[in-house]
Order: C-alpha cells, then sequence, then structure tokens
C-alpha cells in the first residue's frame, strides 16, 4: 500500500540525478505538517488530525522552470469519537513555471495512502494550480497565495469526487542557502450522491519545511 | 578696309603682348640678369658684371626683385667692388645684404680672402639677430630636439625663448655670448612639462658687445600633441543606476498590507472555500498561518521604520562603484601609457 509514495520518492531522487548542466540550482528539504482531515459520511462528521514528517527536494533548471518532489508520511489520530485513527503517506512531483516573480504556475500529480485497522484507500490526484506573491521583505520574506483545482482524482473504493479543488497561503523565508517555509493549504472534495449522504471531505495542512540549497 | 583692319589687330596685339609679357617674366629676366652677373663675375668680367648688378639693384629697374634676389645682387656687387679694391663701397652693399639676410656668408672656396674681409668688417659694424623661417617638424620630446638655427652678426650676448602666446611662462633656450650662426635645440619642454598645445612665438634677441645695439625677431608658431587616442573615463553611476539603498517611507506599510493580506488569505480560505457542514468548531490551522503571516508584516513594518538602510543593495552598489573606480584607474593607466608616447608637432605660422 505504501508503493505509490516510495514510486514518488524514487522519482525526486532521480531528479537530483539530472544531469548537472540542466541544473541551475537544487535544494534538499524536510518537512514538519500538521494534518487535519474533516469527512462528512451519513450526516456525521469525522476529524482525524496528526504530524507528518517528510522530504524532498526542488530543482530549479532555469530562472523559469523548477521541478519539485516530496514524500512525507506519519499517523493522523481520532479526534471525534467514531473516527479511526489512520497512517497517512503521500508523495507528490510538480513542475512549476514562474513566467513572472510575482506568479507561478504548478502542474503536477499527487499520490496518497491511507490505512486504518481494516481499510486503507489510495488517492491519485492530478493538480494544478496558480500562486500569487510579493515580496514582504525584498529578497528575504515572501508572501504567496494559492488557487488549486483537481481535475482528476481517483480514489479506490469510491466514486471520483465531483469537486476537488483547494487554495493556501504561504511564508517563505530566504537568507544566503537557508530555505525556510511556512505554507498553510486547504483541499476540499465534494463526492458524488444526495446532499444529506454525500460523502464530503476537507484536508487542511500547516507544513513547515526547512531547505539548504546544495548547489 | 580689309588691309587696315589686319594692320589695326596687329598692333593691338603688340601693344597688348608688350604689357603682359614684361610682367610675367620679370622674375625670370631678374634670375636671367643675376645669373649673368654672377658667370661674369666668376670669369673676372668684373666691371661688366657690377654694371648689370646695379641695374638689378636700380629703383629705375623695370624687373622685380625679390628681397632673395636684391640680397645675391649686394652679395655679388659687395664682392666685386672688393675685388677692385673699393672697399668701403663693398662694404656698403654686404651691409645692406647683411640687413636683408643676417645669415649671409661667403663661402671660402669661391670667395677670396679680401672679398671676405669686407664681409667681416661689414658684420662687425652692422649688427643684426635673427633665425631662420621655422619648418614643420615632428618630434619625441623624449628622446629628441627641434632645432632653431639662430645668427648674430658680430658678439653680442644672445637670448633665445619659447614664449606661449596666450598665457604661462617662457622657455629660455640659450642666453649667453655667441657669434655667426647657432643651432640652439629644444625638446619640448616648458617649466618642467610639457608645452601644451597651442600658439606660441620664438623670439631671438640680441644684444651687440660692440655697439650695444638690440636686435630681434619674433615667428609665430604652433604646438600639436601628437598620440593615440584616449578613452574617456567613465561617467560616476547615476542614481538611476544603482539599487536603492533605503527603503521609501512607504515601504513598511507596504510590507505590514502584505502580511495582512496573506493573513486574510488564511482565515478566507477555509471559510470561502470549505463546506458548511464541515466548517464547525475551530480551525487553528488557519489560525496559526494567519497569525505567522500577519506578524511576519509587523515585523516588516517594525524592521523598516527602525532600519530604513538596505544593507545588501548598499553592499551591491559599493561593489559597482568599486568596479566603476577600478575600471577608471586603468582607463588613467592606459590613457598615460598613450600620453607617453606623445609626439610635439611644431607647426610654423600663426595658428588659423
Amino acid at each position: 500500500m505504501m508503493r505509490a509514495p516510495v514510486v514518488m520518492a524514487v522519482a525526486a531522487m532521480t531528479m537530483l540525478a539530472l544531469p548537472a548542466a540542466a541544473q541551475r540550482s537544487v535544494v534538499a528539504f524536510t518537512t514538519g505538517s500538521i494534518v487535519e482531515q474533516r469527512v462528512r459520511l451519513d450526516g456525521e462528521v469525522e476529524r482525524v488530525a496528526g504530524p507528518l514528517w517528510g522530504a524532498g527536494a526542488t530543482v530549479a533548471m532555469s530562472d523559469w522552470l523548477s521541478v519539485r518532489g516530496r514524500v512525507a508520511s506519519g499517523t493522523l489520530s481520532a479526534r471525534t469519537a467514531g473516527a479511526d485513527g489512520r497512517s497517512m503517506a503521500e508523495g507528490e512531483i510538480a513542475v512549476t513555471l514562474v513566467p513572472d516573480r510575482w506568479v507561478a504556475v504548478d502542474v503536477g500529480a499527487v499520490v496518497r495512502t491511507m490505512e486504518t485497522s481494516i481499510a486503507s484507500q489510495r488517492w491519485i490526484e492530478l493538480r494544478t494550480g496558480v500562486e500569487l506573491g510579493a515580496d514582504i521583505i525584498d529578497g528575504a520574506l515572501r508572501g504567496t497565495v494559492q488557487l488549486t483545482i483537481a481535475p482528476s482524482v481517483s480514489v479506490s473504493g469510491q466514486p471520483a469526487p465531483d469537486l476537488a479543488l483547494g487554495g493556501g497561503t504561504g511564508l517563505e523565508y530566504t537568507n544566503g542557502r537557508l530555505l525556510a517555509g511556512l505554507r498553510y493549504s486547504f483541499d476540499r472534495y465534494d463526492f458524488p450522491g444526495n446532499d444529506a449522504a454525500r460523502r464530503l471531505e476537507q484536508r487542511s495542512t500547516l507544513m513547515a519545511r526547512v531547505g539548504w540549497r546544495i548547489r | 578696309m580689309s588691309i587696315m583692319h589686319k594692320a589695326l589687330s596687329a598692333a593691338l596685339v603688340v601693344l597688348v603682348l608688350a604689357g603682359i609679357v614684361p610682367q610675367a617674366g620679370a622674375q625670370d629676366n631678374t634670375d636671367e640678369a643675376l645669373r649673368q652677373s654672377v658667370t661674369w663675375y666668376e670669369n673676372l668680367e668684373v666691371e661688366r658684371a657690377l654694371g648689370l648688378l646695379r641695374r638689378v639693384i636700380s629703383p629705375s629697374s623695370p624687373f622685380e626683385v625679390s628681397r632673395e634676389q636684391r640680397v645675391t645682387a649686394y652679395k655679388y656687387l659687395g664682392a666685386a667692388l672688393a675685388i677692385l679694391g673699393q672697399k668701403d663701397s663693398s662694404i656698403v652693399y654686404f651691409r645692406a645684404a647683411l640687413e636683408r639676410d643676417p645669415f649671409l656668408d661667403l663661402d671660402p672656396d669661391r670667395f677670396t680672402n679680401q672679398e671676405q674681409a669686407a664681409l667681416a668688417e661689414a658684420k662687425r659694424r652692422s649688427f643684426a639677430a635673427a633665425s631662420r623661417p621655422l619648418t614643420a617638424k615632428r618630434w619625441d620630446p623624449a628622446r629628441e630636439e627641434v632645432t632653431f638655427s639662430v645668427v648674430t652678426t658680430h658678439q653680442a650676448s644672445l637670448r633665445v625663448e619659447i614664449q606661449p602666446v596666450d598665457s604661462g611662462p617662457r622657455a629660455v633656450i640659450y642666453d649667453r655670448e655667441t657669434e655667426g650662426v647657432r643651432d640652439v635645440g629644444w625638446n619640448g619642454v616648458i617649466a618642467t612639462r610639457l608645452a601644451p598645445a597651442g600658439p606660441y612665438e620664438l623670439h631671438v634677441i640680441g644684444r651687440s658687445l660692440l655697439t650695444g645695439r638690440v636686435d630681434s625677431v619674433s615667428f609665430p608658431f604652433s604646438i600639436r600633441h601628437d598620440f593615440p587616442q584616449l578613452e574617456d573615463t567613465l561617467p560616476p553611476l547615476l542614481a538611476s543606476e544603482l539599487l536603492p539603498e533605503r527603503h521609501a517611507a512607504s515601504a513598511g506599510r507596504s510590507s505590514l498590507l502584505k502580511g495582512l493580506a496573506v493573513a486574510s488569505a488564511a482565515l478566507l480560505i477555509p471559510r470561502l472555500g470549505g463546506h458548511g457542514d464541515l466548517s464547525a468548531g475551530s480551525n487553528g490551522l488557519s489560525a496559526t498561518a494567519a497569525t505567522a503571516a500577519a506578524g511576519a508584516g509587523i515585523v516588516a513594518f517594525v524592521v523598516r521604520r527602525r532600519a530604513p538602510s538596505i544593507p545588501a543593495n548598499i553592499a551591491r552598489n559599493n561593489v559597482r562603484r568599486n568596479e566603476r573606480v577600478a575600471a577608471n584607474i586603468e582607463i588613467i593607466r592606459r590613457n598615460a601609457e598613450r600620453l607617453a608616447q606623445t609626439r610635439l608637432v611644431l607647426l610654423p605660422g600663426a595658428p588659423r
């Protein structure tokens, strides 16, 4: 069940092995996230939350093109009665285009698995989004706002959601080779079904990231 | 009628030619007369030579006589009269020649001692200080000199100066007793520096040690510096070419607003994008993100208020300024090398 995130990790490692001439900079980073997931099922709202730990790398091919890979895993504990705690692992790979300093466009895929004591579920999302950014402190601290949409989401054992979108904000700090960031993201998935009984999911993530520019 | 007409035409042609030809050939006729006189003089037909020479210098001579031709005529008159033993008359003609050409001399291979003695006496009785006309010259002031040929007809104190026409110090390039022709050199330096380009005058001032009489002559000329083209130094960097070294007064507010905008977005996204049935309960993550963004804006606001300077930009600007200074030092060094190759050019005459 953990195979997909491993594949993503391998892909991330492969990025680091790209020909040196094609790489202008490489940033390796670790992440620590708090994830809260809310699911409405049959009128009941379940809430699980917990930490995820991960690592990844961003390889900049040029001033306007970079590739990012990331893997993370952790355990989400039940926060409401009737909810089941679960382990969660996810991997992401995305290509970022930066047409100008204030705007970036992301296109990528996320693979996520969640396992409870009795079942497991795999999510595969193709996502795209736009990120608007501005320097809060020139050259040091940057604030961003993101909007994302997932036009293709497949969830094992579930029909594909009718609606999958999200948004978020970020703070990115740069000082020499050190890069640090705090990113908040919010994702919403509305699955098909009658209004009262339809499955709804929301996931909020607050991810701290510390990176180091290797080259 | 036809014969009359032809006769009138012929007469007209003769009259016209009679008026033009003597003027056109006046110099040639004087040259011819002088050549004939010299030939007779050398063939010891002195009397015939004297007659022709006197006609050349006569005020009633129909021929034009240049200064040089007149000097030649006076010279051979003096020489001829010296041979005939008319020493005083000889001296008179030699003095007339010296007045026009103080460089006058007699070739010892062609003129007798008697003639030489008469000229020497004429030189003692006359006094003139002069310089040969200047000629264009280009020279390396580090290794070469331009030479001025000056003369006094007899023993005198002679001073030769280079005087800038506009202003500035003069260069005294000769100041001592002398007699006869002397070549005076000048390397182009005035007061330990190369003479600046511009108009100058060569002054030759002589004071006779026999009579106390003073004579002087001046020649205008100009000096030009000849060297490889120099590079212009780069101008100081303009403010528009440098990065801002201080934040604008509004920069702090701008940072605060950006931070607050991100904070607002963090709060609004789950409210606007979330499903109503799932929004119950606290949303601590978005509040944390909003607090962090607002805090960042406030910190940036305070930092910029307290320290509006931008150290990174100052450092980058200083690097650029230092690079500009270094580039100019290099240009100045290259220009100095080119100036060291300066050649001076003397151009006779007043600059136009």
